[in-house]
C-alpha cells in the first residue's frame, strides 16, 4: 500500500476508530489494578496514540508531498537523473548601441573639434527596449580606455537653445575638458519618460521597464560598446524639470551603478506627469523620494540641486535635501550665465566623479 | 524557553509520556456511566493525544529546521520593516559614514574534510553565537561568541583568532555570518560562508574565487544546507573529482523577515527582499572575501522557495548572476496566508514576478537555468515542465528530473552531484598563482 494512497489514510482512519471504540466501551473492565490490566490500558493507548499520529502524518504528507513513496521515506531510493539541454540557447547578438548620424563638437577658439555627437539608438537586451538618444565621445576618444559617464535625462534633447539640449551640453562639456577642468566624460543623453504617459523611471508594473533600461541595459551597453566605466564611482546622471525625478529615483535605487545625480530644485514628491503607481498605493508611496529617504538607509551618493540664481539656495529641494545623511551628500549649485550655464554643474560633477567616496580598508578575509 | 532547544524537546517528550501514564493512572478513577465521566474520559485521551502531536511536531521541527524561534513561528518581534531599518541604533552617527557593517563574522570552525567526515556535529555553538537558542548542548562560546544586538557590529573581522591554523589549508573554513544591507537596510543573522581548503593554499594566496549563493525553502534554516543537503562536503568531493572549480559558498534563509514568505520580492513600501540578494549580498561578500566581480563568477541554487528564488534572481539579474539552479522550484508568483500582499495590489507587480509570464512578455534575459523536479511525487513536475517549454533564447534551460522522489532532502541530495556539476561548468575558475606542476615528457 503506497504511503500516499487514500487506502492507507482510511485504513489508519478506521484502525483509530476501532481503537478509539475498544478503549471507551473496555473501559470498565480495563480498570483493574493488577500488572496485567496496567500493561493492557498502557498498550490500547499507546496504539490508539501512534495510530492518530500516523494519520495526522499521512494527511499532512498527501497534501504537501513530502514524501512521494516509502522508499523515499526511509531514503532507500538512489540514483540521480540526467542533465538535458530543454531549451534556449545563442541568439544572434544585435548592435547594442546603432550610430544613425555623427558631427564634430566644436569649442570656439580651440582649433581642434572638441569631440564628437553621434545619434545613436540603444537596444536594451532586457527592457526590449529601443531607445534614440545622442551620444557624446571626448575629444582623443579611443577604445581601450575606460571613460567616466553621465547620462543626462531630459526632454530637450535635440533643442538647441536650452542648456540642456545636447549640442550645447556636449559643447559645454568639451570646452570645460579643453581647458583641463574636466576629464574626458562619454555624455549619454536620453529623453525623459520613455512613454508618453509616464514621467517616472521606474519599471511600470506589467508594462515599460525603464528601470530595466536605464539601470541595468545602458550601463551594459556603454561598458561593452563604448568603453564605459565599470565602477558606479564613475556613473552620474544628470537631469532638468523632466528628468530630475528620474535622476534621483535612480540614483536612490540603484546606487551600485550610479554615485552622483543633479537636478533642480523640486520637492519630488511625485514624477512630473503621472506615474508608475497603477492604482497601487503602495508602490505610489514608494514614488515620493522623500518617503524613500525617510524609510531606506541612506546611500552613497553626491546630490546637486542645480538651479538658477543663489548657489546656496535649495528651495522646494529643501525639505529632501534635509534628509540626506551621511554617506549620502547634497549640494546645491547656481547655474552660470553667458553660452555654457551648465559649466559649473559639469565642474562639480567632475570633482564628484574623481573623488569617489573613501572604501573602507579591505578585511583579513578579503585580503 | 527557545523552540528549538533540545531541552524543549526533552521537556515535550517527558510531557506527553507523562500523560499517557496519567491516563493509564487515572483510569479506574472514572468508571461511572454518567455523562461527566465519558466526558472525562474523551477529555484525557484527546489531552494526552494532543501533547504527544505536539511533542512530534517539535522534534519534526529540531530536524528539519522550519523555525528557528517562536518569534519566527509567530511573529511579534519588532517588525524588520523598512521603517526598522532606518531608525537602527548606530545609524545616526560614527565613523565610517555611521554604517553598520556589511558583513560580520559571528563564529568560525573547520568545515568539511575531504574524506567526507566532516562537519562539527551539530549546530549549537553557530546558534549560540548568532544571539539564537542554542540547540541540544548548552553554548561553551567560542573566542568571537558574542550575542549581536540589532545594529551591534558585534566581532568583526578583525576579531577573529589571529591564527587560520593550518587546517583551514585542508578542510577550509565554516564561517558563521550576519550581513546588513547597505541599499535595503534588511539584516540576515545565522547564514553560513564556506570557504574552501584552497582559499589558504599558498597556490591560491592572491587568486579571486567564484561564489554560488545557496537558499533554502520556506520556512527554513541556513544550517539544513550544511547538514541536511551537506553542500560544503558535495563541494569538496566534486572538487577532489575534478568535476568543479574551488568556490566560496554563502548559505542563507531565503526568509530574512520571518515569519513573513517573501518570496524574494521588493514588496512595495516594504522589505527590499529582491535588491537584498542581488545588491546587498554580493556588495558585503565582494567586501570581505577574495571573490570575483563578474556574473560570470556568481552561480545560484536554492531548493523549493529557495529554487524559485534562485530562478528569478538570475532572470532578474543576468548581470550579477550568470546560471542558476532550482531544485524542485516553481516558477509562479505566489501569494498565499504566508506571503501576505507581496505586490502591493498591482497585477501588473505580480505579473512581472510570475516567471513564466516574463518569458512570454518580455525580452529572455542571457542566463542558464537548470531546473529539477521528479516524474512521481513532485507536485511541482506539471509547472517545471511549462516553465521549460516557455525558455528561449538568449536563455538556456536545462532540466533534471527523477523518476520518482518527494519534495525533501533527500531527494535534493541526489540531485545535488549533477547540479553543483553543471553550476561548476559556468563558474569561472580562480586562478592559482602559480600553475600546477606539470610533468614534460620529453
Amino acid at each position: 500500500m503506497g504511503l500516499t494512497s487514500p487506502a492507507l489514510a482510511l485504513l489508519l482512519g478506521v484502525t483509530v476508530a476501532v481503537l478509539l471504540a475498544v478503549i471507551l466501551l473496555g473501559w470498565g473492565r480495563l480498570a483493574g489494578r493488577g500488572a496485567r490490566r496496567v500493561a493492557l490500558r498502557a498498550a490500547v493507548l499507546c496504539a490508539l496514540q501512534a495510530s492518530v499520529l500516523s494519520l495526522v502524518f499521512v494527511l499532512v504528507n498527501n497534501s504537501l508531498v513530502f514524501y512521494s513513496s516509502w522508499a523515499d521515506l526511509v531514503g532507500s531510493d538512489t540514483g540521480g537523473g540526467t542533465v538535458r539541454a530543454a531549451a534556449g540557447g545563442n541568439s544572434g547578438t544585435a548592435d547594442p548601441v546603432v550610430v544613425l548620424g555623427t558631427s564634430a563638437v566644436t569649442v570656439p577658439g580651440v582649433p581642434r573639434a572638441g569631440g564628437r555627437l553621434e545619434r545613436v539608438e540603444i537596444h536594451g537586451a532586457l527592457s526590449g527596449l529601443a531607445v534614440p538618444g545622442r551620444l557624446f565621445l571626448p575629444a582623443g576618444y579611443g577604445q581601450g580606455q575606460r571613460y567616466p559617464v553621465i547620462v543626462v535625462i531630459t526632454d530637450q534633447v535635440s533643442n538647441d537653445s536650452s542648456p540642456y539640449g545636447a549640442r550645447r551640453l556636449a559643447g559645454a562639456a568639451a570646452a570645460q575638458i579643453a581647458v583641463g577642468r574636466l576629464r574626458p566624460v562619454i555624455l549619454l543623453f536620453v529623453a525623459a519618460g520613455l512613454s508618453q504617459s509616464d514621467q517616472g523611471c521606474l519599471d511600470q508594473p506589467g508594462g515599460i521597464q525603464a528601470q530595466t533600461f536605464f539601470a541595468q541595459d545602458v550601463p551594459r551597453v556603454l561598458q561593452t560598446a563604448v568603453g564605459a566605466s565599470t565602477s558606479a564611482s564613475q556613473w552620474a546622471l544628470l537631469g532638468d524639470q523632466s528628468g530630475g525625478y528620474c535622476s534621483l529615483q535612480l540614483a536612490l535605487d540603484d546606487s551600485t551603478v550610479f554615485s552622483v545625480a543633479v537636478a533642480p530644485r523640486g520637492s519630488y514628491t511625485g514624477p512630473p506627469g503621472s506615474s508608475t503607481a497603477g492604482g497601487s498605493p503602495q508602490l505610489r508611496r514608494q514614488d515620493n523620494l522623500m518617503w524613500q529617504l525617510r524609510h531606506l538607509p541612506p546611500q552613497p551618493l553626491s546630490v546637486l540641486f542645480a538651479g538658477p540664481g543663489d548657489a546656496a539656495g535649495l528651495g522646494q529641494a529643501a525639505g529632501l535635501a534635509a534628509l540626506a545623511r551621511p554617506p549620502m551628500r547634497a549640494a546645491s549649485a547656481g547655474l552660470g550665465s553667458g553660452r555654457w550655464p551648465l559649466a559649473p554643474v559639469l565642474d562639480w560633477i567632475g570633482a564628484a566623479l574623481a573623488a569617489p567616496a573613501a572604501l573602507a580598508a579591505a578585511p583579513r578575509w578579503a585580503r | 524557553m527557545g523552540l528549538d532547544s533540545g531541552w524543549f524537546e526533552i521537556l515535550m517528550i517527558v510531557a506527553a509520556v507523562a500523560s499517557v501514564a496519567g491516563v493509564v493512572a487515572a483510569w479506574p478513577r472514572i468508571t461511572g456511566r454518567r455523562a461527566t465521566h465519558l466526558a472525562a474520559r474523551l477529555g484525557l485521551i484527546a489531552g494526552s493525544q494532543l501533547l504527544v502531536i505536539a511533542a512530534f511536531l517539535v522534534c519534526l521541527n529540531g530536524y528539519f529546521g522550519f523555525y528557528g524561534s517562536w518569534t519566527q513561528l509567530l511573529g511579534g518581534a519588532s517588525p524588520p520593516t523598512v521603517a526598522a531599518a532606518a531608525t537602527r541604533p548606530g545609524a545616526a552617527g560614527g565613523g565610517g559614514g555611521g554604517r553598520a557593517r556589511p558583513l560580520v563574522i559571528d563564529m568560525t570552525e573547520p568545515g568539511p574534510v575531504p574524506g567526507g567526515q566532516v562537519l562539527p556535529a551539530e549546530a549549537p555553538r553557530y546558534a549560540a553565537a548568532a544571539g539564537l537558542r542554542p540547540r541540544g548542548v548548552a553554548a561553551r562560546g567560542g573566542p568571537a561568541a558574542a550575542p549581536l544586538g540589532p545594529g551591534h557590529p558585534g566581532p568583526g573581522l578583525g576579531g577573529l583568532s589571529k591564527r587560520v591554523s593550518s587546517s583551514a589549508a585542508v578542510v577550509g573554513r565554516l564561517l558563521l555570518v550576519s550581513m546588513t544591507g547597505q541599499r535595503t537596510g534588511i539584516t540576515a543573522r545565522g547564514d553560513y560562508v564556506y570557504l574552501p581548503p584552497q582559499y589558504f593554499q599558498r597556490a591560491y594566496a592572491h587568486a579571486r574565487f567564484p561564489v554560488v549563493l545557496a537558499l533554502t525553502g520556506y520556512p527554513g534554516a541556513s544550517w539544513s544546507i550544511v547538514k541536511r543537503l551537506a553542500l560544503p562536503s558535495e563541494a569538496v568531493r566534486l572538487v577532489a573529482a575534478g568535476r568543479m572549480p574551488p568556490a566560496v559558498y554563502v548559505m542563507m534563509n531565503v526568509s530574512v523577515v520571518m515569519p513573513r514568505d517573501t518570496e524574494c520580492t521588493n514588496i512595495p513600501a516594504g522589505p527590499q527582499v529582491e535588491s537584498f540578494f542581488a545588491q546587498d549580498v554580493p556588495r558585503a561578500i565582494e567586501q570581505s572575501f577574495r571573490v570575483q566581480h563578474l556574473a560570470s563568477a556568481w552561480g545560484l541554487i536554492g531548493y523549493s522557495t529557495g529554487g524559485y528564488c534562485a530562478a528569478k534572481l538570475a532572470m532578474l539579474n543576468p548581470y550579477q548572476f550568470r546560471s542558476a539552479v532550482s531544485l524542485a522550484g516553481y516558477y509562479v508568483a505566489l501569494r498565499d496566508n504566508t506571503t501576505g500582499n507581496l505586490y502591493g495590489g498591482s497585477f501588473g507587480y505580480r505579473h512581472e514576478n510570475d516567471l513564466g509570464w516574463r518569458l512570454a512578455h518580455l525580452p529572455a534575459p542571457p542566463v542558464s537555468l537548470l531546473v529539477t523536479s521528479s516524474r512521481v511525487g513532485e507536485k511541482t513536475y506539471p509547472g517545471t515542465r511549462a516553465f521549460l517549454r516557455l525558455i528561449h533564447p538568449p536563455m538556456r534551460g536545462y532540466s533534471l528530473i527523477l523518476a520518482q522522489g518527494g519534495h525533501n532532502f533527500g531527494s535534493w541530495q541526489r540531485e545535488l552531484p549533477q547540479s553543483l556539476g553543471w553550476l561548476g561548468q559556468r563558474l569561472t575558475r580562480p586562478v592559482p598563482d602559480q600553475p600546477p606542476q606539470v610533468l614534460l615528457h620529453g
